[in-house]
């Protein structure tokens, strides 16, 4: 508390921020513009958070209408195009999942189905419910057609979840038309929190958009703040919501190598160039762990993370003392 | 649509309406109601020495027209019924405004109670405003005869009044005759007859009349009504109010409370405010003869049958008015002043004693004469409409306002949802006021599903402070809600009208007093009151339409017809009166 209260005297230069917020997949999105940077914040805000409303339209699975449910509904019987940015997402997700081994993978709607998290009530399905589920999940299932780009799934009863990188996804298109489509060059949009991105920087402070990392369980501690600068971040959590199963405390992330929920790890933050893969890459370290996620850091050396293990450990890997400040 | 919000959509709505506030104040459009700063007009705010384009609400004194008080000499006012809202009247009052010289109640436990006080909520009591010897300085009586008596001896010059509903108007012509003025709690009287008894009675006397509907005073209404008057709802074709409450939670009695209570006058089954123990004190106190002595000499009309009836008054059909006058009044009152002050056109509902009763083998549930259910629809002139006197001709411009009240769900609580064509404004619980916009669907995108209410908002940042918490969310989604502890009673002083309307009361006193002479409700050719801005804004013609309001509903719903209300009846100087054609003859 005291460093805010008494700045340095070197301190980056206080400004005015407007922002705007919304509800959007069940979350509240804002996007954050420094006043004076841009002529009309507001408008441009709004444009942007309008995008993710039509964005939640098309990835939702939770409204029958919105492309991906119908692409669930009908995959398995005939290869279905859809939407070119969409066919883009997917294919990245498919890369995305190779890279991990399968500790991040989208095509697990069926096994998040099995253990009740669809509807929020965490339960453990039985052992028949379980394998049936682990047979209609996962992205070695999916093929994708790049010249139709067009979908088919090998298995009936697989479904694509994209809870996972809808939010990060949703803010590098709205960052995209801040942008190019009205000239934003310093904002800070998030999802929640728990997704977010950053163009430019904010005045003063060049090394980027401060964000603090709140601490899983204590909500008086930090695990440091990072900077970020024209990046993603997406941060995995077993903060709200876990469930008791014979002495053992289950989160709501699954693993989707073994269908279980994922354990050792209480947080973990991603920083990369999009929030789409800043959030896929912190659903997998979240699975991964610690010692996974310095193997994943070591191949994909743009990525920077910050892992709080359970029992507690934090491990913060490819991060130089400009972009993170330890706790 | 689900009227209860999530905390989010309550911070949007709160905030378009600061901003929708806001912005008419900076346009120059909200003159009364809030004040920006560097606005040379705004003298009142110079002294706060606001920032530029900064806009705050100004403050009830300056509002209502009375910021020259200083220098006057408290009013010296006696409280006349220190139950449960005299209570709250006494924690809200302003001893710079009024001075409490006594206190008359025939209740010997609620007279201990208005000195001691409630340790939390609104009910201070008088040895805490008063210091210690309160009990000293504060004269007590157990009748309003003894009071008056002494009204040289205390140098009485006004009253305020929060008795039963059955007693208004006797007590208030006593005080009148003792050349007192009168601040009277609502609702004005049990019929309508006798609410015009007290008008003229008043006038005559040359004395202030005053009706407690506090919303006349609340600061946060007039805000709310400057927004609304701008015509950022659109056509307003509905209002919704309502009052729900939940009381059909078993009660239980410790030992030590059966100890206290009278058990011959039953013990609640259900926790209901309406419903309570007799205190065996007051049992003591007010056998039925000494009942019948304190009746005003008219036991059947003024008085109470035993003290049980005295204690649960607002059940009881000829001491009170149920939920119509109790808790409906309030918010039909809201309703007309946002219609912009029109009387209704007609009214018809559904009522009944649908939960409490006595079982067949004689068990007393909270058993009642009042209604304790009421769903009633009113017809309001919209301001095209004849009625609306705004030489409109549209007999068809009509808004409904519904009312509902029960008394077995309390999920949507209470307030007033004012639907227009353009938006939504709620007013809640007399705190807050939120407003929402319609979706425009000529705009692309804008009618989709989904909260597409944006919510704006300016602050710091920078100085090495983060400008984001990053957390998770549950599964795309979710995380926790963090609401406000349970309990925690949302009351501030400052929009609630008690404090006001005590103060503007004293204020009309004493510009009275120098003004010479009786107080004079005159009106000009137009109809308007000559002194309007020194008589209480809500004075005895104001509150009798109230009750008129209120009362018609129960005879609608008595005889489930649909009654159309007539202008005679809102004239205290016609003889007419809903009762004479509607109401059901007493049994
Ligand atoms: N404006 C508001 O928001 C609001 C809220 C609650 C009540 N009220 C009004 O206030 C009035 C009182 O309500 P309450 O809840 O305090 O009821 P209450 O029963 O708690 O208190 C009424 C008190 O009046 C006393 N009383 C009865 N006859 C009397 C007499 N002849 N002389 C002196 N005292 C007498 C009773 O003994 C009792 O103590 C009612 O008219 C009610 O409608 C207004």
């Amino acid at each position: 508390m005291l460093d805010l209260l008494f700045p340095p005297a070197d301190a980056p230069a206080e400004f005015t921020l407007v922002r705007a917020s919304r509800r959007a997949m069940a979350t509240t999105f804002e996007v954050a513009v420094p006043a004076g940077t841009h002529p009309d914040p507001v408008a441009a805000a709004t444009a942007a958070l309008d995008l993710i409303d039509d964005l939640e339209d098309q990835l939702t699975v939770y409204r029958d209408h919105s492309e991906v449910s119908r692409l669930n509904a009908a995959a398995a019987d005939a290869p279905v195009p859809v939407e070119p940015q969409l066919y883009e997402l997917l294919a990245r997700c498919a890369g995305w999942t190779r890279e991990t081994d399968g500790a991040f993978d989208v095509a697990t709607g069926a096994l998040i189905r099995a253990w009740g998290f669809l509807r929020r009530e965490g339960r453990v399905p039985a052992a028949k419910t379980l394998s049936a589920a682990m047979s209609r999940t996962g992205f070695r299932h999916v093929v994708l057609d790049p010249d139709g780009r067009a979908v088919k799934f090998r298995v009936a009863g697989l479904e694509i979840n994209l809870g996972a990188v809808g939010k990060g996804y949703a803010l590098d298109r709205a960052a995209r038309l801040l942008r190019d489509g009205w000239g934003v060059s310093s904002a800070l949009l998030h999802g929640g929190g728990s997704s977010a991105y950053a163009i430019g920087r904010p005045p003063g402070e060049p090394r980027g958009w401060p964000v603090r990392l709140r601490h899983p369980t204590d909500p008086d501690a930090s695990l440091g703040t990072v900077y970020l600068r024209d990046r993603g971040l997406g941060t995995s959590a077993a903060t709200f919501q876990f469930f008791e199963y014979n002495g053992r405390k289950l989160g709501h992330l699954l693993d989707p190598r073994t269908g279980w929920p994922a354990a050792g790890t209480a947080s973990a933050s991603v920083a990369a160039g999009t929030a789409a893969e800043a959030d896929a890459m912190s659903t997998a370290a979240f699975v991964l762990g610690p010692a996974g996620t310095e193997t994943l850091t070591r191949l994909k050396p743009a990525l920077a993370a910050v892992v709080l293990a359970d029992p507690p450990a934090l491990t913060a890997l490819n991060l130089d003392p400009d972009s993170y400040t330890a706790p | 649509m689900a009227l209860d919000l999530t905390p989010e959509q309550k911070a949007t709505g709160k905030a378009n309406f600061d901003q929708a506030a806001g912005d008419l104040a900076r346009g120059g459009k909200m003159k009364d109601t809030m004040a920006v700063g560097g606005d040379p007009t705004r003298r009142d705010l110079l002294k706060v020495g606001l920032a530029a384009g900064a806009v705050v609400p100004v403050s009830a004194a300056v509002y209502f027209g009375y910021e020259s008080w200083k220098g006057n000499k408290a009013v010296k006012t006696a409280f006349i019924g220190t139950g449960d809202e005299g209570g709250v009247l006494v924690g809200e009052h302003n001893p710079e405004f009024n001075e409490v010289v006594a206190v008359c109640d025939i209740r010997p436990t609620n007279l201990d109670r208005i000195f001691k006080g409630e340790p939390n909520g609104p009910r201070k009591g008088l040895d805490k405003i008063y210091g210690a010897d309160a009990e000293k300085k504060i004269a007590r009586y157990d009748s309003v005869e003894k009071l008056l008596a002494d009204k040289d001896k205390l140098g009485l010059e006004a009253v305020v009044i929060a008795t039963p509903l059955n007693t208004h108007d006797p007590i208030t012509r006593l005080c009148l005759d003792a050349g007192l003025h009168v601040l009277c709690e609502k609702l004005m009287a049990r019929t309508i007859g006798r609410c015009k008894d007290m008008i003229r009675h008043a006038q005559d006397k040359g004395l202030l009349l005053s009706i407690g509907h506090q919303r006349h005073y609340s600061t946060l209404y007039a805000q709310a009504m400057e927004v609304l008057n701008t015509g950022v709802l659109g056509d307003i074709k509905h209002i919704r109010a309502l009052w729900h409450r939940n009381n059909s939670w078993l009660y239980s009695a410790s030992e030590a409370e059966k100890a206290k209570y009278a058990l011959e006058y039953g013990l609640p089954y259900y926790i209901d405010g309406w419903w309570k123990p007799v205190p065996k004190e007051d049992a003591k106190a007010l056998p039925p003869e000494r009942l019948k002595e304190l009746a005003f000499g008219n036991p059947a009309v003024y008085g109470f049958r035993d003290v049980g009836e005295l204690v649960r008054w607002r059940i009881s059909n000829t001491a009170g008015g149920g939920l119509m006058a109790e808790l409906g009044s309030h918010q039909l009152d809201a309703s007309s002043i946002i219609l912009g002050h029109v009387h209704p056109l007609a009214v018809s509902g559904v009522g009944g004693k649908f939960f409490y009763g006595t079982d067949p083998d004689g068990k007393n549930r909270n058993d009642r004469e009042s209604d304790d259910g009421v769903f009633v629809t009113y017809e309001f002139p919209g301001p095209t409409h004849p009625k609306a006197g705004k030489g409109g001709k549209n007999a068809d411009d009509v808004v409904v306002v519904t009312y509902t009240s029960m008394n077995t769900n309390e999920f949507e609580s209470y307030g007033e949802w004012v639907m227009g064509s353009k938006g939504t404004m709620f007013l809640e619980k007399e705190a807050n006021v939120y407003l929402f916009r319609e979706k425009d669907k000529t705009k692309k995108g804008d009618a989709a599903a989904g909260g597409r209410d944006t919510k704006v908002t300016v602050g710091g940042a920078g100085g090495g402070k983060p400008a984001l918490e990053a957390t998770s969310t549950w599964g795309g989604g979710g995380g926790a809600a963090i609401s406000k502890a349970a309990g925690s009673p949302e009351w501030d002083t400052a929009v609630r009208g008690y404090r006001t309307e005590m103060e503007h009361f004293a204020y009309c006193v004493r510009r009275w007093q120098e003004q010479g002479g009786k107080v004079s409700y005159e009106k000009d050719e137009k109809g308007k009151l000559k002194y309007a801005d020194i008589l209480p804004r809500c004075h005895g013609e104001v509150a009798m339409a109230d009750a008129i309001v209120a009362l018609t509903a129960n005879m609608a719903m008595a005889k489930r017809e649909r009654i159309v209300f007539e202008d005679a009846w809102f004239d205290p100087k016609s003889d007419e009166v809903p009762e004479t054609k509607h109401a059901r003859k007493q049994a």
